[in-house]
């Protein structure tokens, strides 16, 4: 069974990469032709300019900046909606104390509340981290709740039989069992957390990837806007790789699967 | 010593009260293997349950050496129908978890868990997770899980009633050369009257709406018991009897 699985991986990962590099060599012939205008850049010379602007580090300083405010706010968003929606998956109470709330705020663009927030701390780090975990609680606080919801009971019985007390089972029990949906929501979270970070950072005066972009939007210099996109993309699908490995280590033995 | 005093259980459906079981008077001696046999729905898990604390009677009274028993405790040892494991823990640490929840190491809880792991075959499997296992290993997992609690009583729901046919007879066996050296009392629910036959020292048959105890059955089948009991006359002659019983029960 394993060398079969193992085949089909290679199998997978030679249509994957196929198709890939087919779409890379189509963009870099169409950037080529005569008839191509000047914005429309080719895979080589975005890869050029953002090896180049990377090795200057201009590129490099700004993406550690951008990653730094998202993966603040994811950690703080995604923290405070994994541990209160455990709570109100557990707890009924808990779950009836946020309900309202919580479906109301979640209704609102988080973007959307970025110049109310700007108002108190102006457009600083501070307001970008709390707008980005803001959007983070939400998939991360729904999911956890309906992984705890969704626990075995007879898991919670064993619980009592052993004469474990509510904060054992918690930690013992709950979590772990609660953990693949859990971490489907923060993976949700972490992508939210990519988006809200540009957004936030395309607003007001900043620094960060979202800024480059628009800057060089504005400038009309395309290599670096480009580049910037580049570096976005680069940061959000290794950040995502990374969770994927570490979601995939933590719920061994639990029949789930982490596509994509 | 298990004593059932008058337990009466009813539920509350909605606006009106079903009543599901009882009156039922039972005694189950220290080292007895009791198997209750009744159709589905006459009420047999909810006594099994009250038994476990994990339900209370609505009048009446379940006692373990005259102390009533209100809630759940590792005295009385609860084996599900379905086995109930820990998916994300292996066959080892599920067996070892009982035992680190009394303070012990992980190291010593791993070290004693091994001994019960050896006792229901499962040695060569302690590093696999549940989902490896097929459903009769990973009963005796859980069923070792539960050993582990070192209980007094083991209040068993239909263990076997989802395994295959020949998977069940097995572990039936092997259940019984396991109790025959424990000195544990076991109440077994199951709707095997084979089963309820093999296993038991008495049969206690529960029928009716509400469910009540028909018959309180002595099986004289010599013990040790092993697959030759199986086939042993005595045997038919009590199914046959039981089978009338359950008939007349069904009926009714």
């Amino acid at each position: 069974m394993k060398p079969n699985l193992a085949n089909e991986r290679q199998r997978l990962w030679g249509v994957t990469f196929g198709f890939v590099a087919l779409l890379l060599i189509l963009w870099e012939l169409a950037s080529r032709r005569e008839a191509a205008p000047a914005y429309f850049l080719g895979p080589l010379a975005i890869l050029g300019t953002a090896a180049e602007r990377l090795l200057h580090g201009e590129v490099l300083g700004q993406t550690v900046r951008s990653a730094s405010r998202a993966y603040a706010g994811f950690l703080i968003g995604g923290a405070v909606g994994v541990a209160l929606g455990l709570l109100s998956g557990v707890s009924r109470t808990v779950r009836d104390l946020f309900d309202v709330s919580q479906a109301f705020v979640h209704a609102i663009p988080k973007i959307s509340l970025f110049p109310a927030v700007a108002v108190w701390l102006g457009f600083s780090d501070a307001s970008r981290i709390l707008i980005i975990a803001l959007s983070c609680f939400f998939p991360a606080y729904l999911n956890a709740m309906s992984g705890a919801m969704g626990i075995n009971p007879r898991y919670l019985w064993l619980s009592r039989n052993n004469e474990i007390g509510p904060v054992r089972t918690f930690f013992q029990v709950v979590l772990p069992a609660s953990l693949p949906r859990t971490l489907v929501g923060l993976r949700i979270s972490l992508m939210v957390a990519f988006i809200l970070m540009v957004a936030t950072e395309v607003v007001g005066h900043s620094d960060g990837l979202g800024s480059v972009v628009m800057l060089a939007y504005q400038d009309g210099d395309y290599r670096q806007m480009y580049a910037g996109i580049l570096m976005i993309a680069l940061a959000g699908y290794f950040s995502n790789l990374v969770l994927e490995r570490l979601a995939v280590r933590l719920c061994r033995g639990q029949n789930m699967e982490f596509g994509g | 010593m298990l004593t059932i005093n008058s337990v009466v259980k009813k539920f509350r459906r909605g606006s009106h009260v079903v009543h599901a079981l009882g009156p039922v008077d039972l005694k189950i001696q220290q080292g007895e293997f009791v198997t209750v046999l009744g159709p589905s729905g006459c009420g047999k898990t909810t006594l099994l349950h009250m038994l476990g604390g994990f339900e209370t009677p609505t009048s009446g009274s379940v006692e373990i050496h005259g102390q009533p028993i209100t809630k759940p405790s590792r005295k009385l040892g609860m084996v599900f129908q379905e086995a109930t494991l820990f998916p994300w823990k292996t066959v080892l640490q599920n067996i070892a978890w009982p035992i680190e929840q009394t303070g012990k190491s992980r190291a010593e809880a791993l070290d004693q868990a091994t001994a019960y792991l050896d006792k229901v075959g499962l040695h060569r499997f302690g590093k696999a997770y549940p989902m490896e296992l097929s459903g009769g290993m990973r009963q005796r997992a859980a069923l070792a899980r539960t050993l582990a609690m070192q209980p007094e009583v083991l209040l068993m729901d239909e263990p076997f009633g989802a395994l295959d046919a020949p998977t069940r007879e097995e572990m039936q066996e092997e259940l019984m050369r396991m109790w025959q050296a424990s000195g544990l009392t076991v109440v077994f629910i199951t709707h095997d009257i084979t089963e309820s036959i093999f296993l038991g020292d008495r049969v206690v048959v529960l029928g009716g709406k509400p469910g009540t105890v028909m018959e309180d059955c002595r099986i004289d089948l010599p013990r040790p018991r092993t697959a030759a009991t199986k086939s042993d006359p005595k045997v038919l002659e009590y199914r046959a009897h039981l089978w009338d019983l359950i008939r007349r029960a069904s009926a009714a």
